[in-house]
């Protein structure tokens, strides 16, 4: 048990979004003596490479680690063809002989965790971090278990490496248009519930499955079937589902709430005052929402036995992000009292459905500085 | 169904009318009687988070230690669930004493506290390697034995000082989900400990290895009881009792549904096809095999009664209609058989009434084939298509029930039962869910895909001939016992061209999508004949009856494989030679 009072890691933040990534990277490039990792997915998401292009345009030497996913499914003709279009474009931006490929096996129905578990072994086996001075991991073309094991892999190592290496940076990069997730979201999903590595949240402990279990799901479109099957895994004790608000467009939380309705409040029996909001184009705003709520159920239910939270990320990725920096601070960081177990749940994709491209869509860059420099 | 609180309910409403026939058979199996629960059961459910474990567990020790503390927990759960206590509140109430080996862990004599508290402790310890986001180290050391099971059986149990005597049962549920070296561990010390109580084993076909799924028994009776399949228990004759079981399953959760109340669900759904909906169609239908008959046949006299038996027939349209088509097999049959023979007596009507009867389902499944009207429809057909799997019968019921169930307005309202085309097209849609979702559960799921396209065009081709030589249709396939053996038992380096295949059939019985059956004998060999799912004889069109296969060449199996159905077609293509 800690004495010291409970302090969040990324209460002040750096977050720069639309023209101030620009203003930042081009800033922070310029600075000298700078080696740059970047981690960004093989895809066909046409985003997937404005971040590390706006990047090497103010002149960055970077390397890439190019994690390439194997889902076991044949890809359709199209998908091919335009994840091809973003390797050639990559190649031609980076230079072929910057970008390792890093093959990732996706976990099927019933392998539980082997997409973390696989990712992380990856990780490990791809080099060593500290020769770099900046690491930059790009989610816009990362599955979602892919790119939340990817970064909380990543900051637990690097906080390590620091603690008697060098101090390396770590920034989250994303391009992303609400509209565009919820094309591509479309896809067949796995039968099983899986945990982020790192996060089980200690379910399946029989000793301590006596424990309330406090479930905060972060809502996004058509999230009716992984809401059913976590749920059911879970059996929480108490919901509180975190909507999109403040939100770029203003009734979209709402809208969420509308769509789920039938399920929150007649099968889950969800108390409208349970429901949280975080904001949906802030991420460290998503955090402080995220890590707050769960704080307060930590202490309210400590005299009592304590309780379990479980977070499952089913919105945007941005605020998946947040969600995710929420849970590591509850387990690494600086907490007054005894800690909760915390679990990150989620029902993984198994194969996505062609992706419908619409050139037109807008779209927003973010980067987020999550460890290094700036926290001394 | 063998914990405390199931069976202590069964004693408690045994008067009921729904429970008395449970009560009565867990009575005759001594796991209850009017007193009370005879039987002390403690189950371990596993989860996928075992195979993080074994990520890490060289030797698999934590695996055992793991299991230990959870056999532990089980086991003081269920001992304060026998006696009416609460868990965990008075786990101080529990007192249990053994004679440990030397190195075991679990205390000699320890009370519930204790217990919980070192089975805690080793928990703990799991969860915290497990947890740790780091690199994970393999790690050496855990339990070298699964002491529990020596624990659990011969272990003195008291509560509140009373010793509990009941017998004792463990139960290990859902083996499917351990890591494969885990899961022979497991089942290696459970047979090797031959400890005095019941232990009960439970896991899905696709845990198992293809040794175990395509041979059967090798270890049955000398190191356990016996396997029990479910499918294949109820596809025994013995146990044909697999239609009234799935029936009451649905009838019970029928009157549970909301708005349902009262009524009953089988009445609600058409057996047969309503005459009057569909027109003419098979009064024209038989008109037009007539016509073809007459001009095949030439106006041959030997078949002048049978044609005329036909043209007689007093039934409706639908069953003239098949009278008409069963005609036409039999004719079809007779001439390829009177063409070599070089027949001409007259055929008697007695002779075609005989002989119509064992081809009238072949008859039936052709016409509505050829006709486009529904097939799958009926209480009879929900249950062959089931497969003998309750959960694929559950799935079909239930789609078939939200349809019904959609139909009723009001609390009194009686809706029209469901009608062989919308039951048809609901089952078939139920099938090709099931075909869309196959290459996301298979391991080989592409392959696997192939494989059935090919099996599915030669079933139909064989079914389909004009003759119908095979009753009621040819749905699986066999191999020779000597190519079984190849494929399962001989070394891997031996059979490499091979190996790709055998994975793709283990697979395919693993998931319950072809049903072996070994040592059925034909012409004076022995075969292991492997039946396509009944939904998949949906999918393909097929009967839903067993009984036709035709023996197979692991190469031509092969071919399947690689080629799918053009591996059928490529077949009939002429070659040069």
């Amino acid at each position: 048990m800690s004495s010291k009072p409970t302090e969040m890691r990324w209460d002040p933040y750096i977050l720069k979004q639309g023209p101030e990534f620009d203003t930042f990277w081009q800033d922070y490039v310029e600075q000298n003596s700078r080696r740059y990792l970047f981690l960004l997915g093989r895809g066909f998401d046409p985003r997937a490479l404005s971040a590390l292009e706006k990047i090497l345009s103010f002149g960055a030497e970077i390397d890439v680690w190019l994690l390439a996913f194997d889902n076991g499914f044949q890809d359709s003709e199209r998908r091919i063809e335009l994840t091809q279009e973003n390797l050639t474009k990559l190649r031609g931006l980076a230079g072929v002989t910057k970008i390792e490929e890093i093959d990732i096996v996706l976990g099927r129905s019933g392998q539980g965790n082997a997409t973390s578990r696989n990712v992380r072994r990856a990780l490990i086996n791809a080099g060593e971090l500290n020769g770099y001075t900046d690491i930059v991991v790009d989610i816009s073309a990362m599955p979602r278990m892919v790119a939340l094991t990817s970064v909380a892999f990543l900051l637990h190592e690097l906080d390590n490496l620091a603690k008697s290496g060098p101090e390396v940076n770590l920034h989250v990069t994303t391009a992303e248009s609400v509209s565009a997730d919820i094309g591509a979201a479309r896809g067949t999903l796995r039968d099983d519930v899986t945990n982020v590595i790192g996060f089980s949240g200690r379910l399946g402990g029989e000793s301590t499955d006596q424990i309330p279990r406090v479930w905060f799901p972060v809502l996004g479109e058509q999230q009716g079937i992984r809401l059913n099957r976590i749920r059911d895994s879970l059996d929480p004790d108490e919901i509180c589902p975190i909507i999109p608000f403040p939100s770029r467009e203003p009734r979209r939380g709402d809208e969420i709430i509308r769509e789920h309705r039938q399920q929150l409040f007649e099968d889950f029996q969800v108390e409208p005052g349970n429901i949280l909001r975080a904001s949906e184009y802030n991420p460290f705003e998503a955090y402080k929402q995220v890590f707050l709520a769960m704080d307060r159920y930590r202490r309210a239910l400590g005299e009592l036995g304590g309780c379990k939270a479980f977070v499952s990320p089913l919105s945007s990725k941005l605020l998946s992000i947040g969600a995710l920096l929420a849970c590591y601070d509850h387990l690494y960081g600086t907490i007054g009292g005894e800690r909760m177990s915390v679990g990150i749940l989620y029902v993984e994709t198994a194969d996505y459905s062609d992706p419908i491209i619409d050139d037109s869509r807008e779209f927003e860059l973010s980067s987020m500085w999550l460890r290094g420099d700036w926290e001394r | 169904m063998m914990l405390p609180r199931p069976l202590e309910l069964a004693v408690s409403l045994r008067d009921d009318q729904q429970v008395k026939p449970t009560f009565d058979v867990l009575n005759g199996l001594g796991a209850v009687d009017e007193n009370g629960v005879n039987l002390l059961g403690a189950m371990i459910s596993f989860s996928t988070e075992y195979q993080d474990l074994a990520q890490i567990d060289r030797g698999n020790g934590l695996f055992r230690s793991l299991l230990d503390s959870r056999i532990v927990i089980a086991t003081l759960r269920s001992l304060l669930d026998h006696s009416g206590r609460l868990y965990p509140d008075d786990l101080e109430t529990l007192r249990v004493s053994w004679e440990p080996e030397s190195g075991a862990t679990i205390p000699a004599s320890a009370s519930g506290v204790e217990l919980f508290e070192w089975a805690s402790e080793i928990e703990r310890n799991f969860y915290d390697r497990m947890d740790d986001l780091g690199e994970p180290n393999e790690l050496q050391g855990g339990h070298t034995r699964l002491d529990s099971l020596k624990w659990f059986a011969k272990s003195k149990m008291l509560v509140a000082d009373r010793e509990v005597r009941a017998q004792r049962i463990l139960l290990f549920d859902e083996l499917q989900f351990l890591d494969s070296g885990q899961r022979q561990s497991l089942i290696k010390l459970v047979t090797n400990a031959r400890e005095p109580c019941g232990i009960w084993v439970a896991e899905r076909l696709d845990a198992m290895s293809q040794q175990d799924l395509l041979t059967e028994g090798a270890l049955e009776k000398r190191d356990y009881d016996s396997v029990i399949q479910l499918e294949k228990q109820w596809s025994t004759k013995r146990s044909s009792g697999f239609t009234k079981f799935a029936e009451q399953i649905a009838n019970l959760r029928a009157a549970k549904a909301d708005g349902f109340e009262g009524r009953e669900f089988f009445p609600l759904i058409a057996n047969e096809e309503d005459p009057d909906a569909s027109g003419d169609l098979y009064g024209n239908k038989a008109q037009e095999i007539e016509q073809q008959l007459v001009g095949k046949t030439g106006g041959d006299s030997r078949y002048e009664e049978w044609m005329a038996a036909a043209r007689g027939d007093q039934q409706n349209a639908i069953n003239t209609a098949i009278k008409w088509r069963s005609t036409e097999i039999l004719i079809e049959r007779d001439l390829k058989r009177s063409q070599a023979s070089f027949a001409f007596d007259i055929l008697p009507v007695d002779e075609l009434e005989e002989k119509e009867k064992a081809v009238s389902r072949a008859a039936e499944h052709f016409l509505r084939t050829e006709m486009g009207t529904p097939l799958y429809f009926g209480k009879e057909t929900l249950t062959a298509v089931a497969s003998y799997n309750i959960d694929q019968y559950l799935e079909i019921a239930g789609s078939l029930f939200e349809e019904v169930s959609a139909k009723i307005s009001g609390p009194r309202s009686i809706p029209r039962a469901l009608s062989a085309d919308r039951q048809d097209a609901i089952i078939r849609s139920v099938a090709e869910l099931r075909w869309e979702g196959l290459v996301r559960r298979l391991p080989q799921g592409y392959d696997a895909k192939r494989f059935l396209e090919a099996l599915g065009r030669f079933c139909r081709e064989q079914t389909f001939r004009p003759t119908a030589p095979y009753m009621p249709g040819v749905t699986g396939f066999a191999i020779s016992m000597q190519d079984r053996d190849t494929l399962a038992t001989t070394d891997e380096s031996k059979i490499k061209h091979l190996l790709e295949l055998r994975d793709v059939i283990t697979s395919l019985v693993a998931h319950n999508l072809i049903t072996p059956n070994l040592d059925r004998r034909a012409k004076g060999k022995s075969y292991m004949v492997f039946y396509l799912n009944r939904l998949l004889c949906v999918k393909f069109g097929l009967p839903l009856g067993y009984g036709g296969w035709r023996e197979q060449s692991l190469s031509t199996l092969h071919r399947w494989m690689e080629l799918g159905e053009a591996a059928e077609r490529s077949e009939k293509e002429p070659r040069f030679v």
